[in-house]
């Protein structure tokens, strides 16, 4: 193992997330110098210091193995997370040494659970960067990497295939130099005109970019307490279900009805699943709410009912209710979206879409083997039969994600969580959605959350964004052949 | 990059932090102590304010207690239009920010000038019957007083709470201070590891592995087959004794 290359792609990974702190800290320049414009200044320097340093002596770049991928990409990711969580321990007030390490995992892994129990109280520089961590986190700290580097194509794919799930290579069989091109692409395009639509829509300059870069990357901070809900704008509410939307599409896909083939979007079989689960959950929601009369008109049932199912679905967790004090029907519907999410290829967390369908596919399989025993049943997937070895290990990861889930949730419990906060906390970590149920809602926090619960919910963020499987094997790298 | 420029940069850079460390350590704790002065000023002011004020209000009922027991000659101009009170209610106005407390500073104002003004008719009212000097007591003694001690009180609770978040800035302030020299302190030691592990991996090893290469070479007439990965001296000096290897091992199929 070539421990050079490991620090070398680690001490870039950390450069790029210092740029961003500059970054902020010029936005904290801007708002009168700020309180947060010598943490963010201090965090900087120290990060681009210690990024910097392997980079004296690595000089070259190497290629590869998988062994060392794997390695890079968890380790950039925990040390990302380290470096990201300097700014908010140097400020201080809500920000304790474990709510900041949570706010910054939250962050990175574009989770959107917060510890803030008044966010506008915190000065805009830091928000800024709190952001930037969903921005950063969305992109894949892995794949600015290999933007900035020079290197090996064979790198590159090694890389990708931790950072961007498998699946989705399967569905869209893009090259790897390009995969990179086309998501940096979208994901640029896609801040830049959500931000310029948001502004238009009446939202200042500020949050509308602070918005973008947390619709984008499907984070889910808000620089306001009430999340959308404050702002009570129905432009600003259709413009974020159109963004959260898109964000929750293959960004390849996204990019081939940018490129005028918007054809191939209803084609694929994925996202066809994805929209209308989305379309179905809001329907039935919106009715349920209106009929319990939990909101006041259906159009007011149909507005809070989408904002909620699209914001779960895609994982990004912004709110304009209080879906907490829902009806117990429509918050377990909220719940299975936690677990299916939006497709694979886009930012998003949880089981991916894909693989929910997948499974869909394999069930119905193993009913018709059970009519016609002798008949040879395939599941298709556009077109294309699904090896036996895929179904195995979309099913496989299913029930290991579950697992995960489940223990987490006992764990919860003993550290005296109470039964719903523990289960959809853990759920809501695992998939990256943010919010969950109870007093972790909407517009809840997770500041009351004991220490423990909050160091357990961070490791399962970085679970459910590297998929379980990375982190395992970065355990067991050393038992490798 | 050569082996020399490689080590200055390290070092320049682990003195760098260190530096960075010392400075940011110093310039908090000297912001540390200024707020730590300022904080002490503004609590003794509010201490010292509250106290003046109740000795004053004392004062004064003690001379009204005077002229209902011993019919005092003292005049109200000797004692009460004196500036103390005025002085300390812009001391009050001057410490204070926000709207709600102003507001509390100006009501005490009030309510002391109103009490002045009452406090100034009493000796025409000792002369009067003991009914009229109920109702004045009732009616005009009573009430503004009630009201100099509600307005005495807020603000008594007003520095309280002023007391409480001074101490809540302190203890903020201190984690401010302290919390920068603990993390470049933490870089510092970072850097110094990394230091050493490249020191290590580029500079240690590679030397160890050419001696030892060179050892086996005249000990053992193994062939030296040493690879380093460098870009530096370390790198040419392998190249280096690889050619005097193979010259030396024709030096001797030729003897």
């Amino acid at each position: 193992m070539n421990l050079k290359v490991i620090t070398r792609n680690i001490g870039i990974a950390l450069l790029l997330n210092a740029l961003f702190m500059y970054i902020s800290a010029i936005v904290s320049a801007i708002y009168d110098f700020d309180a947060s414009f010598s943490p963010l200044l201090l965090s900087a320097i120290i990060t681009s210091v210690v990024g910097g340093f392997p980079l004296i002596f690595v000089t070259k770049s190497y290629d590869i193995n998988i062994r060392e991928g794997f390695i890079i990409v968890v380790f950039a990711w925990i040390i990302a997370c380290l470096f990201g969580m300097l700014p908010y321990v140097l400020y201080g007030g809500e920000f304790s040494i474990i709510n900041s390490w949570f706010e910054s995992v939250s962050g990175y892994t574009t989770t959107g659970a917060t510890t803030l129990t008044n966010i506008e109280d915190v000065p805009k520089g830091l928000l800024f960067w709190r952001s930037s961590t969903h921005w950063l986190g969305g992109l894949g700290v892995v794949v600015f990497m290999l933007l900035v580097l020079p290197s090996a194509s064979s790198f590159r794919m090694r890389l990708s295939k931790m950072e961007i799930s498998s699946l989705s290579k399967d569905n869209f069989r893009f090259k790897i130099n390009q995969t990179i091109r086309v998501i940096s692409s979208v994901y640029l395009g896609l801040t830049i005109a959500q931000t310029i639509l948001l502004n238009i829509a009446g939202m200042d300059f500020f949050d509308a970019i602070n918005h973008a870069f947390s619709t984008v990357s499907t984070g889910g901070f808000s620089t306001k307490n009430l999340s959308i809900m404050q702002f009570d704008s129905f432009p600003i509410e259709l413009i974020m279900m159109i963004f959260m939307v898109l964000a929750g599409v293959h960004f390849g896909l996204l990019y081939s009805v940018i490129a005028g083939k918007p054809g191939n979007l209803f084609r694929s079989p994925i996202v066809r699943f994805y929209l209308l689960s989305l379309l179905v959950g809001g329907i039935i929601i919106s009715l349920n709410i209106w009929i319990t009369g939990t909101t006041s008109g259906l159009i007011a049932s149909l507005r809070q009912g989408f904002f909620q199912v699209i914001s779960i679905g895609t994982t990004t967790g912004f709110a304009t209710a209080d879906s907490s004090v829902w009806p117990a029907f429509s918050i377990l519907i909220l719940i299975y979206f936690s677990f299916q999410c939006a497709c694979s290829g886009s930012t998003t967390g949880g089981l991916k879409a894909d693989r929910v369908y997948i499974f869909f596919l394999s069930v119905r399989a193993q009913l018709r083997k059970h009519i016609h025993p002798n008949a040879v049943v395939s599941i298709k997937l556009n077109e294309h039969s699904l090896e036996r070895d895929v179904v195995y290990s979309v099913n496989l990861f299913i029930a290991l994600y579950i697992t995960v889930v489940f223990v987490a949730t006992m764990l919860l419990t003993l550290m005296g969580v109470n039964m719903e906060d523990s289960l959809t906390s853990s759920v809501a970590c695992m998939g990256n959605v943010g919010p969950g149920f109870g007093s972790i809602g909407s517009l809840g926090n997770y500041f009351h959350f004991p220490t423990l619960a909050k160091l357990l919910l961070s490791i399962e963020m970085l679970f459910g964004r590297l998929e379980i499987y990375s982190i395992m094997l970065v355990f067991l790298i050393f038992r490798w052949r | 990059m050569g082996i020399r420029k490689k080590i200055s940069m390290g070092f320049v850079v682990i003195g760098s932090i260190l530096f960075l460390s010392s400075v940011i350590a110093v310039f908090e704790f000297s912001r540390m102590r200024s707020s730590v002065t300022e904080l002490m000023t503004a609590n003794i002011n509010s201490i010292n304010t509250s106290r003046m004020l109740m000795e004053l209000t004392d004062e004064y009922n003690f001379i009204l207690m005077s002229r209902v027991i011993i019919d005092s000659s003292i005049t109200s101009a000797e004692i009460l239009y004196d500036d103390r009170f005025d002085s300390y209610i812009a001391n009050i106005k001057g410490n204070f920010s926000s709207e709600n407390e102003i507001a509390i500073a100006d009501s005490l104002a009030l309510s002391y000038s109103k009490y002045l003004s009452v406090i100034s008719n009493s000796r025409g009212i000792m002369s009067a019957g003991i009914e009229e000097r109920k109702e004045w007591y009732e009616n005009d003694l009573k009430p503004v007083f009630t009201d100099l001690r509600k307005y005495k009180k807020e603000l008594g609770l007003i520095t309280q709470t002023a007391l409480a978040l001074n101490t809540n800035k302190l203890q903020e302030g201190y984690y401010r201070s302290i919390m920068p020299g603990i993390i470049a302190v933490g870089a510092g030691i970072v850097l110094v590891l990394l230091f050493n592990y490249f020191i290590n991996i580029y500079f240690i090893s590679p030397i160890l592995l050419i001696s030892r290469g060179i050892k086996n070479y005249r000990d053992f007439r193994k062939s030296y087959s040493v690879q380093i990965d460098n870009d530096d001296e370390i790198e040419e000096l392998n190249v280096e004794v690889k050619t005097i290897v193979e010259e030396n091992k024709k030096l001797k199929s030729i003897k």
